[in-house]
């Protein structure tokens, strides 16, 4: 559909604009609302998760220290009453140090923790020491004898396992097991066993914990007496501290969580999420910045569009657009100006239009027929048209495809430049200048016809002396034959000077003589019709041209035939002045006729009176009051220079037709 | 045609027939003399004006429109030399209006080509005719003025009172002189003028157009 511009809508659309604003910012922000409400919940599901995943981590964390911590308290335990076993073994029987060294032997294997295992007297002497092949002992420290001293005697006392607490040793820190020997024949005699931290904690974590954990022991002033390390750890990691009981008293156990490897999926997801969210909020961005940028050409179309309009309606120009099958879509303010009818009347009408006028109606349809078909003329026409309160219009009317959006012919523009006043000035100047010429005929055939008078008046002047002379005397009959003869003589001379006279005139027409070329008279008729139409005579008259043929004459002057054609037309139109607008018109027509071309100039006018019937080719007859009787005289005098003839006949139902007929050879 | 009156020419009247075309000129002059007027032909206003005396008598007829001097310039010239002949003027078509616009005066007659021959000759007839009524005229007034010129000063004063319808006593009072003077004047005045009385002398008078307060010092003066 084509896009017409309306009065109306430009209105509406500002208004809605304009009173739409806020609308439109809340709509703009809705949008922007959703995506930080969406982050926000995206962001509380993740804390959510993460928190909940901490909390697991740090249950399952706990779990695994409580774990641990049992299980090494029980691998100790499990030591402690291997230990006891091996002194119980050793107290009944006489003790055989090889027996002793051959069990210690297979504990030491069968438990890497233990790094040495030490048989003492009573004073605390080593009888005898077992160590395990990779445990280095060293000698204790001050400090550590009285610890294990200490310890011997409360296990003395109390029969039962005792433990030290922490003891440093070279290959790190450890601590004892002391457990009594029973039996009398060992007296104060106790079983040591060293137990690596390291190792305990190396040999008794099993890989499922140890994996995703790394375990510390700590002493109570936190120096770090066994670890096992984990890479993933670090300062940030979660961690989960317990005492370690009282065997060995004041350690306390660290058990750190790795932290969690990323979860691809979860990451991957996350990563997805925020992706759309910067997606979208870009998109949300180019959106607003978009539409910001739509407003800014949305206004700057709105001064367009006014800018145009004013310049429309400023137009003189009246515009009218049509669609492909001629109904108006569109007039500007000049065009209903020009034709005094309103946009509402004439948009969504058909021809025939309101404004087209009756006798220029063949020659409107014919245009907009041509326009129709897509061949309107490209130098425009000129078309008279009527306003709504009857006065004539003459208007300059080019048609041009109108070209929709998608590269579609729509309908036609036709732009009307109202040329009456230039053309009033142009047939008051044409009128003029035809009246002068007139006149300046008028005054040079008098000239003309004054030299002539002149020249002609001697010898007729002449004559008639000769002759009143001659006449007196015979009546006196004075004169004689002789003397007769002699004056007889002198008027014949003066008879042949006045023919002399009368052929040098003829000698001056001669040199006017017509030049024949090939003419196509049906070509030469419309050419002189659409001449002849711009004169102010034929206004007001329809001139149809019924049969044009194309018919080539040989021997034909055009501009002399063309002379003839609008004398003819003048004529006709002149003689139906007193006829009404309506009754006005002129059938021209050119017809082929054996070997002769026949044109034939029909009006509707008064026709000839048939006492002059006879007279009107004649010079100086006409029937014109103010007619110098010249016209149809010429017109007959160029037709017989073509062979031709020119004839007047009434035409049927009033009228005059003027015919002639012109050989194609 | 009607029968042509011939015309006695009187006094060596002639029509003087002045145009450039030969024809023309034979043809009227062969016209004119058919009718019993002298003609005295000339082929230009210049040998018209070479051979023209003050003594001729008759009317010129000529063509306004000839090479050198044309109808126009040769009317100029002949009131200049004091010619009282009158003019008959032929002209041309469409010559008419323009000839009177240009002859302020001095021509009789404007005769338009082609013309009626008989009533030319009519015309040229009657214009002759004038001429010598006219010259009859002067001839009288001449010789009135040649008679007027010997009466004294006193003898004029006289005549005049005497035309004024005064008695002799009267115009011996106006003129202080005595009533027997006054006899003496007027019977020479009357022998000098050729008159009997006072009446003949106020017709005398009256016919050659003489005025009372006319001055005396130019007895050549023509008829007003």
């Amino acid at each position: 559909m084509l896009d017409t511009p309306n009065a109306q809508i430009p209105n509406a659309r500002v208004a809605t604009a304009r009173g739409g604003a806020p609308g439109l910012w809340a709509v703009n922000l809705m949008p922007i609302l959703a995506i930080a409400l969406l982050f926000s919940l995206l962001a509380a599901l993740l804390w959510i998760v993460h928190v909940n995943e901490r909390e697991q981590t740090r249950l399952d964390l706990v779990r695994d220290t409580l774990w641990v911590e049992r299980a090494l308290q029980f691998q100790i335990a499990a030591n402690g009453e291997t230990l006891l076993r091996l002194a119980d073994e050793l107290g009944p029987l006489d003790a055989d140090p090889a027996r002793f060294a051959a069990q210690g032997r297979q504990l030491l294997v069968s438990d890497p923790a233990i790094v040495a295992i030490e048989w003492r007297d009573g004073a605390g002497t080593s009888k005898l020491s077992l160590a395990s092949r990779d445990g280095a002992s060293r000698a204790r420290t001050a400090n550590e004898e009285t610890a294990l001293r200490e310890t011997a005697d409360a296990a003395r006392r109390s029969g039962a396992l005792a433990v030290t607490s922490a003891l440093s040793l070279a290959g790190g820190a450890a601590f004892a097991q002391v457990v009594p020997i029973p039996g009398n024949a060992h007296e104060g005699e106790v079983l040591v066993a060293t137990i690596s931290l390291d190792r305990m904690l190396n040999q008794n974590i099993p890989w499922w914990i140890a994996e995703k954990r790394a375990v510390e022991i700590d002493d109570h002033e936190g120096r770090v007496m066994a670890i096992r390390k984990h890479d993933g750890v670090s300062e940030r990691s979660l961690r989960h501290t317990v005492a370690f009981g009282e065997r060995p008293a004041g350690l306390f156990m660290t058990v750190s969580a790795v932290d969690a490897p990323t979860d691809l999926r979860r990451d991957g997801l996350v990563g997805a999420i925020i992706v759309l969210g910067v997606l979208a909020g870009g998109g949300l961005l180019a959106r607003e910045n978009h539409l910001r940028k739509r407003r800014v050409v949305e206004a700057e179309l709105r001064s367009e569009h006014a800018f145009r309009k004013a310049m429309e309606d400023s137009l003189t120009v009246g515009m009218r657009a049509r669609d492909l099958a001629g109904r108006v879509v569109y007039v500007n303010q000049a065009f209903c100006r020009m034709l005094g009818w309103t946009r509402e009347e004439l948009v969504g009408r058909a021809p025939p239009m309101p404004y087209w006028l009756p006798e220029e109606m063949d020659r409107t349809i014919a245009f907009h027929d041509k326009v129709m078909a897509g061949a309107p003329p490209a130098e425009g026409v000129e078309l008279a048209f009527q306003r709504r309160d009857g006065e004539r219009v003459v208007a300059l009317v080019q048609e041009a495809p109108l070209i929709g959006a998608d590269g579609r012919q729509t309908g036609w523009m036709g732009s009307f430049v109202d040329i009456t006043e230039r053309k009033a000035a142009e047939a008051l100047a044409r009128r003029q200048a035809d009246q002068l010429e007139a006149k300046s005929r008028l005054v040079l055939v008098g000239e003309m016809a004054s030299i002539l008078a002149h020249d002609l008046n001697q010898p007729l002047a002449t004559i008639a002396g000769y002759q009143a002379g001659l006449a007196n005397r015979v009546a006196e009959g004075s004169i004689g034959s002789e003397e007769i003869a002699a004056v007889l003589a002198r008027l014949g001379e003066a008879t042949q000077r006045a023919g002399q006279i009368v052929h040098r005139v003829r000698d001056v027409v001669k040199r006017n003589e017509p030049r024949f070329e090939r003419v196509d008279i049906g070509e030469l008729v419309e050419r002189t019709l659409n001449t002849f139409r711009s004169e102010p005579q034929s206004q007001a008259t329809r001139i149809v041209l019924v049969s044009g043929a194309s018919a080539f004459v040989d021997r034909c002057d055009d501009v002399l035939v063309e002379q003839v054609l609008i004398n003819l037309l003048r004529n006709a139109a002149e003689s139906m002045s007193h006829v009404p607008p309506q009754n006005r018109r002129i059938d021209v027509s050119v017809i082929a006729v054996d070997a002769a071309v026949e044109v034939e100039i029909a009006d509707r006018g008064a026709g000839v009176p048939a006492e002059m019937a006879g007279d009107i080719f004649r010079p100086f007859v006409s029937t014109k009051p103010s007619g110098m009787g010249l016209g149809l005289t010429i017109c007959r005098s160029v037709l017989e220079a073509h062979r031709s003839r020119l004839t007047c006949s009434p035409r049927a139902g009033g009228g005059s037709v003027f015919k002639f007929r012109l050989a194609a050879a | 045609m009607s029968e042509p009156a011939p015309f006695a020419a009187a006094g060596g009247a002639r029509a003087f027939v002045i145009d450039d075309d030969d024809a023309l000129r034979d043809a009227l002059t062969f016209l004119l003399r058919s009718r019993g007027v002298a003609v005295a032909p000339f082929g230009s206003a210049e040998a018209f004006l070479d051979r023209f005396e003050p003594a001729s008598r008759g009317c010129i007829l000529t063509d306004v429109r000839m090479p050198g001097l044309s109808g126009i310039e040769l009317v100029d010239r002949l009131s200049s030399i004091n010619c009282r002949l009158p003019v008959i003027v032929l002209t041309g078509h469409g010559d008419v209006t323009m000839a009177v616009h240009a002859f302020k005066n001095g021509v009789r007659d404007f005769v338009e080509k082609p013309f009626s021959a008989n009533e030319l000759v009519d015309k040229v007839i009657a214009a002759i005719e004038d001429d010598r009524a006219a010259a009859l005229k002067r001839g009288e007034r001449d010789d009135f003025d040649q008679k007027l010129a010997t009466l004294s000063a006193r003898e004029k004063d006289v005549m005049r009172l005497l035309l004024a319808g005064k008695l002799n006593k009267v115009i011996a009072d106006d003129l202080t002189i005595a009533m027997r003077t006054v006899e003496v004047h007027r019977s020479r005045i009357f022998a000098r003028l050729n008159v009997r009385s006072a009446v003949e002398l106020a017709n005398l008078v009256s016919r050659v157009g003489w005025t009372s307060s006319e001055d005396f010092a130019s007895p050549n003066r023509g008829p007003a």
